[in-house]
């Protein structure tokens, strides 16, 4: 039978065939476990969010006390008329590829380092999660000092070995280049993290196969390994892309977007324009478009996490 | 964007008065003498028991003295002061947040020239409230609060500017005297500038510091951000030779670190107190920090002088901190009775007393003036200086969305990423296109 | 002969790689914590003080006495912790159903929580400003907690339902055999093999909740629920950033995150049991 064949390559089981949920009864369970969840995130998000619609379809203007309906003309002036968020934009996505490319070559290494055993393992496992743990402002300024000119460690550093120091936050490309470095050592352990419990939760069974047929290290990893972690790196990487277009603090405090808006993302212009130039209304329409936009580049990744691994 | 004044010669919670002695006898026997303009005698007590609610602003320079002012005042009025406090970023967005949201849950507000633009609907309009006392503050500072209705919707508490803070330490060494035009600065820094370790100046860079500095130099070159015609006007050959000036001592002149282009309000000040810096022109309210040994290396080493002057005039930022009625406050008349103590002359001067705070209140000022002894008498003098000539940003609720416009490209002109030409006309453009948008210009 | 040395090449790198990542990890931390232990004019001496030469603890005492960050502390703490345990409570069953079962538009409603989970925090501020202003719920842990509790559980949802398909159905179908319903075989089976899984939903849910600080600010005014990511925001004045309280208060920030860490990264070794299980 295929499916014993299947079993015996070690690749898990087949799903049984699709079962049909009957209204009533034990399979009515799963349908209510899901409700419950939805009610909840309805309850508290969905005033939010029709209101922010609505918002972006208006001009408010809260120093002269109105709130004008435009249509969507804020929504066009984003994408026709506004040289500022083009600009953010492709700072958003040079960003965004730099820095999700090395938290998945990082995380990947590091999660393949973690998974075998070695002594002390636990207690560094924990150490190396822990730039996740502290707070993107208090990540923001610490990096903002370290890579200062005149104090910061980095030059310190740099100069003890005799090399020029670099103004970091100021010099062209460097002000980028740092606060990708920032959010890299801030959430790789992300990755790492959920990459290691995804290799961790893996049956043995196909790579003891494996073994037993003689394939490398690199075959395992290959042919058994990712495959199966297809949905856990789908998962992430969805993520990942997500936060990469709501990321705030540590480019807040440590260039401010600048020099010259140079740095500044979709979230820090998008902030800017809500609480500096006070406009909720084109500030909601740019948030919706961002959602939008990120919508787009998690079209790729959307199958892998639906997917189901022993399929 | 914030000013905050600061005058602590304490790290902690204690008070400190700036040579409290010799001021205190003078003016009480002053005050025994003249009537206050502004009221402090005990208003009747016919709003006892009343609670409001005051979002104040926070931060350790602040908060001993709300603790101060209410209970005083709870005790006098018989009204209760319940504040909560938040540092200036915070505290503009927590009252935009509260305005849009039309909230009544705060009586008063602490308010800035900064951003108030954003308010003009917000707040109460306070004209019948003020009465005549309104001739007692500067039109200049004073001005921000009223709307182009005649509206006061704000009232100035103390006011803000800055001074140059310079090493006395180094400048007897080098045998030279404090800076009185902006050029006489190139050469005195150049003179003390020996970099890495030392630099002869130092400049903000980034965001509303840039512009605060920018503004120094685009007025004191002549020029001005808008005409009165709600045209701009800062491209002009005066704005261009001020952003041309700003970047050359940056990258021409090289007499501040090299990455100052990237510098917000704490670079400057920690680098001064970390004792790198020749001079630097700053605000009041970093007395403290520069007084205190753990957080400073040049206790005893610096003194002040008025900022220096440009080739055309001496005008350079001045910004009051302010004092509002939410439009939405259900008990403005109690409300106003805080504010009105706040305000009044003997608070203000005890206000002074407690943290320095400079009272905006004309007659409450002329009296510490003439009140004030050495070394305070000299600080005061830089500082009046620059209030004096002190002006401000337009006040529109579109400035908003012009500042970030200016800040962003005058940057790019600062890190010759754009030549100053190109900046300003870049920034011509954004602006126009905002006040087309506003309906002020065709 | 050849491949004893090739061995001991690998162990070499893999020692060195994961002492050298370490470094790269923890040296901004180790930064943070030694600047937190010297006087501020050490903080910003050249050059920079690698050991402290005054160790001083005054930081912290500044931290707890002017900053209130006992009070911070505990509401950050009340507020994640609350978080944690209602997303593992609801999120994982739902997780559960979504791995286990198809039914009509599961898929769906599966992206419209992606789509939750990717609204930009700033579009729905000043509306939840608004209707928690309504419910006289402002400055309350009740509003911080129902909204972090919305915001993580798409996450949780995503987690657990990818960590369910891992585990191999035939265990549940003995499960099953021997009788056990849905929600039993959910809890007695299921949900100990995806404890990886449990535990890291609920390290995101916990540290997300933990670091925010855009909803916090807008939601809360004092120090009733205030939390200790706004209280550092504190620190950061307007013209000066007061260092040593703040890196003291920092550290003391990472502190509930590791042992929270600890605590759950067990979980994430339960996957060995479930290795023995299986085979």
């Amino acid at each position: 039978m295929p499916t014993e064949l299947v079993k015996q390559m070690g690749f898990g089981d087949l799903k049984p065939a699709r079962r049909k949920l009957s209204f009533f009864g034990e399979h009515y369970v799963p349908f209510w476990l899901v409700l419950l969840a939805v009610i909840t995130i309805a309850v508290i998000l969905i005033y939010p969010l029709i209101y922010s619609i609505y918002l972006s379809f208006m001009d408010m203007s809260l120093g002269r006390g109105t709130t004008i309906f435009v249509g969507i003309r804020n929504y066009s002036d984003i994408l026709f008329d506004d040289p500022i968020f083009r600009k953010v934009l492709g700072n958003n996505m040079v960003f965004m590829i730099i820095s999700l490319t090395s938290e998945f070559l990082l995380g990947f290494a590091l999660a393949l380092l973690l998974n075998r055993p070695f002594r002390g393992r636990r207690f560094v496992r924990v150490l190396f999660l822990l730039p996740m743990l502290a707070a993107p402002v208090l990540v923001g300024t610490n990096f903002r000092w370290i890579f200062n000119s005149q104090f910061g460690l980095l030059n310190a550093i740099l100069r003890v070995f005799n090399l020029p120091g670099v103004a970091w936050l100021v010099k062209s490309p460097w002000p980028m280049a740092s606060i990708i470095v920032a959010e890299v050592w801030q959430y790789t352990p992300f990755t790492t993290l959920l990459l290691l419990a995804g290799l961790q939760s893996l049956p043995d069974t196909p790579f003891e196969a494996a073994k037993i047929d003689g394939a490398s290290w690199w075959q395992q990893f290959r042919y058994i390994t990712l495959p199966l972690l297809v949905p856990v790196i789908s998962i992430t990487a969805i993520l990942r892309i997500v936060d990469k277009f709501r990321i705030f603090d540590i480019v807040y405090v440590m260039t401010l977007g600048g020099p010259a808006r140079t740095t500044d993302l979709l979230p820090t212009y998008t902030y800017e324009v809500a609480f500096s130039q006070v406009r909720f209304g084109y500030a909601a329409a740019i948030s919706w478009i961002t959602l939008m936009l990120s919508l787009v580049f998690l079209i790729p990744f959307i199958k892998g996490a639906l997917a189901r691994s022993f399929d | 964007m914030v000013v905050l004044l600061t005058f602590g010669l304490f790290t902690s919670c204690k008070p400190t008065a700036p040579k409290a002695e010799e001021t205190t006898a003078a003016t009480e026997t002053a005050a025994a003498t003249e009537t206050s303009a502004g009221e402090t005698t005990p208003a009747e007590k016919k709003f006892e028991g009343v609670t409001i609610k005051a979002l104040l602003i926070g931060g350790p320079e602040y908060e001993p003295w709300w603790a101060k002012v209410t209970a005083d005042f709870e005790q006098k009025t018989g009204i209760k002061v319940k504040y909560d406090m938040l540092i200036f970023e915070e505290l503009m967005k927590k009252e935009i947040t509260l305005s849009a949201a039309k909230s009544s849950e705060y009586d008063v507000y602490s308010s800035h020239h900064a951003q108030i633009g954003a308010f003009l609907t917000s707040f109460a309009r306070l004209n019948d409230y003020l009465g005549d006392d309104v001739n007692d503050f500067p039109k200049e500072q004073i001005g921000p609060g009223i709307t182009k209705e005649g509206d006061i919707i704000a009232v100035p508490k103390h006011t803000d500017a800055r001074v140059m803070y310079y090493r006395t330490d180094l400048f007897d060494a080098a045998g030279v005297k404090p800076p009185t035009t902006w050029d006489e600065l190139i050469q005195v820094a150049q003179k003390l500038n020996k970099p890495p370790d030392q630099y002869g100046f130092v400049i903000t860079g980034r965001g509303d510091p840039f512009l605060r500095q920018y503004s120094d130099f685009l007025w004191e070159w002549g020029g001005d951000f808008i005409d009165k015609d709600m045209k701009p006007i800062f491209n002009s050959p005066e704005g261009i030779a001020a952003l041309q000036f700003y970047s050359d001592i940056i990258n021409k002149y090289k007499i501040v670190p090299p990455d100052a282009a990237g510098y917000g309000w704490e670079e400057p000040s920690r680098l001064f107190a970390q004792g790198k810096i020749a001079m630097v022109n700053d605000w009041p309210g970093l007395l403290g920090m520069y007084n205190d040994p753990k957080t400073s290396q040049i206790v005893g080493k610096y003194s002040f002088a008025p900022l220096p002057a440009g080739p055309k005039t001496n005008i350079t930022t001045s910004v009051s901190h302010m004092l509002a009625i939410n439009k939405y406050s259900e008990q403005k008349d109690a409300a106003w009775e805080f504010i009105k103590y706040l305000i009044s002359k003997d608070v203000l001067i005890e206000n002074y007393k407690f943290n320095g705070q400079i009272p905006t209140r004309t007659s409450a000022l002329k009296e510490i003036v003439e009140t004030a002894v050495s070394p305070e008498k000299e600080r005061l003098a830089s500082l009046l200086a620059a209030i004096s000539t002190g002006k401000t940003w337009p006040v529109f609720p579109e400035w908003n969305e012009v500042a970030p416009a200016i800040w962003n490209e005058g940057q790019a002109a600062l890190t010759q990423t754009k030549t100053p030409e190109q900046a300003l006309s870049d920034s011509e453009t954004a602006t126009i296109k905002i006040l087309q948008r506003a309906g002020y210009i065709k | 002969m050849k491949r004893r040395i090739l061995n001991i090449f690998y162990r070499i790198l893999f020692y060195a790689s994961t002492f050298g990542l370490l470094f790269i990890t923890l040296g901004p931390i180790i930064w943070l914590l030694l600047t937190s232990l010297k006087p501020e004019t050490a903080v910003f001496a050249t050059p920079p003080q690698w050991i402290p030469k005054d160790v001083t603890l005054s930081n912290y005492a500044e931290a707890f006495k002017q900053y209130s960050v006992g009070r911070l502390f505990i509401n950050s703490m009340g507020v994640s912790l609350s978080v944690v345990v209602l997303n593992v409570l609801i999120g994982t069953p739902a997780g559960y159903a979504f791995a286990r079962f198809r039914f009509k538009g599961d898929n769906a409603f599966f992206i419209v929580l992606l789509l939750v989970r990717m609204i930009p925090m700033i579009s729905v501020l000043l509306p939840l400003f608004i209707m928690f202003s309504t419910l006289h719920l402002l400055d309350t842990w009740l509003a911080l907690i129902l909204v972090h509790t919305a915001a993580k559980l798409p996450v949780t949802i995503w987690l657990m339902r990818g960590f369910f398909r891992e585990i191999p159905r035939e265990i549940e179908e003995s499960a099953k055999i021997d009788g056990c319903s849905v929600l039993q075989t959910l809890r007695r089976v299921a949900f100990p093999l995806a404890a990886p899984g449990v535990g890291a939903a609920a390290i995101m849910a916990f540290i997300f909740t933990w670091n925010d600080l855009l909803t916090a600010t807008i939601l809360t005014s004092t120090m009733a629920s205030r939390p200790m990511t706004v209280g550092l925001m504190n620190f950061i004045m307007q013209f000066r950033i007061a260092w040593g309280p703040m890196t003291a208060a920092g550290t003391l920030m990472l502190i509930p995150a590791v042992v929270f860490c600890l605590w759950a990264e067990r979980y994430l070794i339960r996957g060995l049991t479930f290795g023995a299980v299986k085979g």
